[in-house]
């Protein structure tokens, strides 16, 4: 299902679940698979040095360096390029890491993006680099054209064996256009798919938290819009549930998950959210992303 | 002190002095002093007094605790001076010391023209030293690379022609989510605005296009820009003194507009430039001014405001500091519109003390930053008073519409641990105009 996939990586620790990942998915799919990795973040003024996400130090970006890095990172994962490296490019590229991948994703046309969430990688050196990551999958997964596959913990399962599939909705443009790509998923591996909707109730609408009979209102409308947007694209396939919570969203969505022994989470970013720069605890996929056992695919705009 | 205690390692300042003989050095100044400098340098070497006050002007000096060697007059004794005295036979280390001075220790910010009591353009001086030393091939590596880019690409980041209409069609592709029918018009004959940009914002900084992008569709600009070179407003070559490429450059610039016939030129948040098109490349080109109208966004932008265009959904809450670029405020007199901006967008300005035409510069402008990491020291220890005048405002928000000024301000912020975010006028207008309503 996928042709061309795109892993972006830090080449890291905190990078090693995603590339599990990223290469058992290229090999079932027989997919090419992209090794992406930014160098460095290029300073101002002067176009031709970096800083290095690793040592934080400025590099000069020579041929010297570039071999070094690339070595680097052939190093990293050397035991999967071995098993699956015919079909594997390593690419590298200077600037803003969430700008590059963008602009790779789109000139190559990949059909998904994976990556790490990197917002526990406890090695101290890379404090710089921890605060650019997590703000590059933030980035990556709100602007990208493709699903974003996400991988934050060690995952047990392989993307063919996967049996739950939790797609999350709050009824955004964006999250109807996740919902085609978690209905294909599902049918394509036969997963089953629990169509979810968690109603916020923490937000207060003109001063006033709904009562129980708003919320019962909300979750019966809910309930309409479900079957209205969703079921009736989903033909014959009959492996589906509907679920529909009250609470904050990304709590909810991971009791949920956990509940229903989730293997893959499917979300989109609330195309309301607020910049993620500036909120406080950041937007409900980033709370589930650092959170969830499983991974989660991000799809916004695909 | 002097320039020689205090020599710092270039590769390129060393490999090209070291390839010099006395005799060339002269035949090199001479042939400078006699061929270009003329009157207005003969003026200001006879009629300095050496009185000193233009020291407390220059932030070099006072953060360094008033060493008369970063004083303007100590600098340009140092250098033009030197060359006077001695009529252009210096050795090959004093023409070192007097390249590093020029590029590293003068942003040519022009604050120490307010303080001499006749007017003498140091900054003027400086320029002419480079230019020697361009002519010497005497100049750091750093800002040498730049150079060489616009002089192969026209660009100042080795952007390839492909690559730059590539990332205006991706950002294009990109606000059109947000702005349904949003459009970067390439090469559209006739319109009434060329947008021209610097090379760092396709390379590393597109969503800069995308909010110029944003605001134009939000006011209902008719407005271009070139898919051919000429797009790239930047002039490091102005800054080496290398005359001949700044020359070139200003003219591609000016061509690709008159080739559209559009009916003038509205250029991004850049300082160095602005001043390259207004004030120095035309001029060698043989324009008193510019072949075709000019403006900087900052005035761009104040005629959107006065015109009503650009509708609010709030103010910025937070208070804000205003930064002055040295090249479109001492150069061009921009303080008042760019404070009337600022007003129009945030409820709180806290001005900085002292403000306007004699506000301290960020000290990466000149090309100074574009000399590299060899010399970031020099800005960061010779810009101790910015840090200063940053944080007794008290605020965690400086408005700086010059790309060069974020550059040099972020350097301090970090190093003088401010925690200061440094934002543009663009940047401030696209999070806070009326978007349309999407789903």
């Amino acid at each position: 299902m996928f042709k061309k996939i795109l892993f972006a990586t830090s080449a890291s620790p905190a990078c090693d679940n995603a590339a599990k990942v990223a290469f058992d998915l290229a090999k079932r799919n027989n997919a090419k698979l992209y090794l992406f990795h930014v160098l460095g973040v290029p300073s101002r003024g002067f176009s031709t040095t970096v800083r290095d996400l690793r040592s934080g130090e400025d590099e000069d970006v020579d041929a010297d360096y570039r071999a070094w890095v690339e070595e680097e990172v052939r190093t990293t994962y050397a035991e999967q390029l071995e098993n699956y490296g015919d079909n594997v490019t390593l690419q590298l590229a200077v600037g803003m890491p969430s700008t590059e991948i963008l602009r790779f994703a789109r000139k190559e046309g990949v059909d998904l993006i994976v990556m790490g969430a990197n917002t526990r990688d406890d090695d101290p050196e890379s404090a710089r680099a921890r605060s650019i990551v997590g703000r590059t999958m933030e980035k990556v997964a709100r602007l990208a054209k493709t699903p974003v596959l996400i991988v934050n913990r060690p995952c047990t399962t392989c993307w063919n064996l996967f049996s739950n599939i939790v797609y999350c909705t709050d009824f955004s443009k964006a999250a109807d256009q996740a919902f085609r790509f978690a209905n294909t998923t599902a049918q394509k591996i036969g997963a089953k798919l629990y169509i979810f909707h968690a109603f916020d109730i923490t937000s207060a609408k003109l001063g006033v938290f709904p009562g129980q009979a708003d919320i019962e209102r909300h979750i019966e409308k809910a309930h309409e819009k479900i079957k209205e947007r969703y079921i009736s694209q989903m033909g014959d396939y009959d492996n589906y549930a509907v679920e529909i919570w009250e609470g904050t969203p990304y709590v909810e969505i991971l009791k949920f998950a956990r509940e229903k022994q989730a293997d893959l989470i499917i979300m989109a970013h609330h195309t309301r959210d607020v910049e993620p720069e500036e909120a406080a605890i950041g937007s409900t996929v980033e709370q589930v992303v650092v959170r969830s056992a499983c991974p989660v695919a991000s799809v916004t705009r695909a | 002190m002097s320039i020689l205690d205090r020599k710092i390692e270039d590769p390129e300042l060393k490999r090209a002095t070291e390839g010099l003989s006395a005799d060339r050095i002269e035949q090199v100044i001479n042939s400078v002093l006699q061929g270009e400098a003329g009157a207005r340098l003969k003026a200001y070497a006879e009629t300095c007094m050496r009185c000193g006050m233009c020291a407390p002007a220059c932030h070099y000096c006072v953060s360094h605790d008033m060493d008369p060697s970063y004083s303007p007059v100590g600098k340009v004794e140092q250098t033009m001076g030197l060359i006077l005295r001695k009529h252009g036979r210096l050795t090959p280390d004093e023409v070192y010391g007097m390249a590093q001075l020029a590029y590293t220790e003068c942003n040519l910010c022009r604050r120490c023209v307010h303080y001499c009591p006749i007017g003498i353009d140091t900054g003027y001086i400086i320029s002419t030293v480079r230019r020697i030393c361009h002519k010497l091939g005497v100049t750091p590596l750093y800002i040498q690379d730049t150079a060489h880019s616009h002089s192969a690409t026209m660009n100042q980041m080795w952007v390839k022609e492909d690559e730059w209409v590539d990332s205006l069609q991706w950002q294009e592709d990109e606000a059109r989510d947000e702005f349904p029918g949003l459009r970067i018009p390439l090469d559209v004959e006739g319109a009434d605005i060329f947008y021209s940009v610097i090379a760092p914002e396709p390379k590393f900084r597109t969503q800069l296009i995308y909010q110029a992008a944003a605001i134009m569709k939000h006011v209902g600009a008719d407005w271009t820009m070139p898919s051919t070179p000429g797009w790239d407003n930047s002039d490091m070559c102005m800054f080496t003194g290398d005359f001949e490429m700044m020359g070139r450059l200003k003219r591609s610039h000016f061509e690709a507009a008159q080739k559209l016939k559009v009916r003038r030129i509205v250029m991004g948040e850049c300082g160095h430039a602005f001043r390259s098109v207004y004030d120095v490349g035309n001029r060698w080109l043989g324009w008193k001014n510019h072949p075709i109208p000019i403006v900087h966004s900052v005035e761009y932008f104040w005629e959107l405001f006065n015109e009503g265009k650009i509708k609010l959904t709030g103010k910025y809450e937070e208070p804000v500091t205003i930064h002055d670029p040295c090249n479109i405020i001492r150069g061009r007199g921009l303080m008042d519109k760019l404070r009337e901006v600022t007003h129009h967008l945030c409820s709180e300005v806290i001005e900085m003390s002292p403000t306007r035409e004699h506000n301290y510069c960020c000290a990466a402008g000149g090309g100074v930053i574009n000399c590299g990491p060899p010399f970031k020291g020099v800005r960061l220890e010779g810009n101790r008073i910015k840090a200063d005048q940053l944080r007794a405002t008290g605020v965690k928000t400086v408005v700086a519409p010059c790309h060069n000024c974020h550059g040099g301000l972020e350097d301090i912020i970090h190093h003088y641990q401010l925690g200061i975010q440094t934002k543009f006028l663009g940047d401030l207008i696209y999070e806070l105009m009326e978007k349309p309503e999407l789903e």
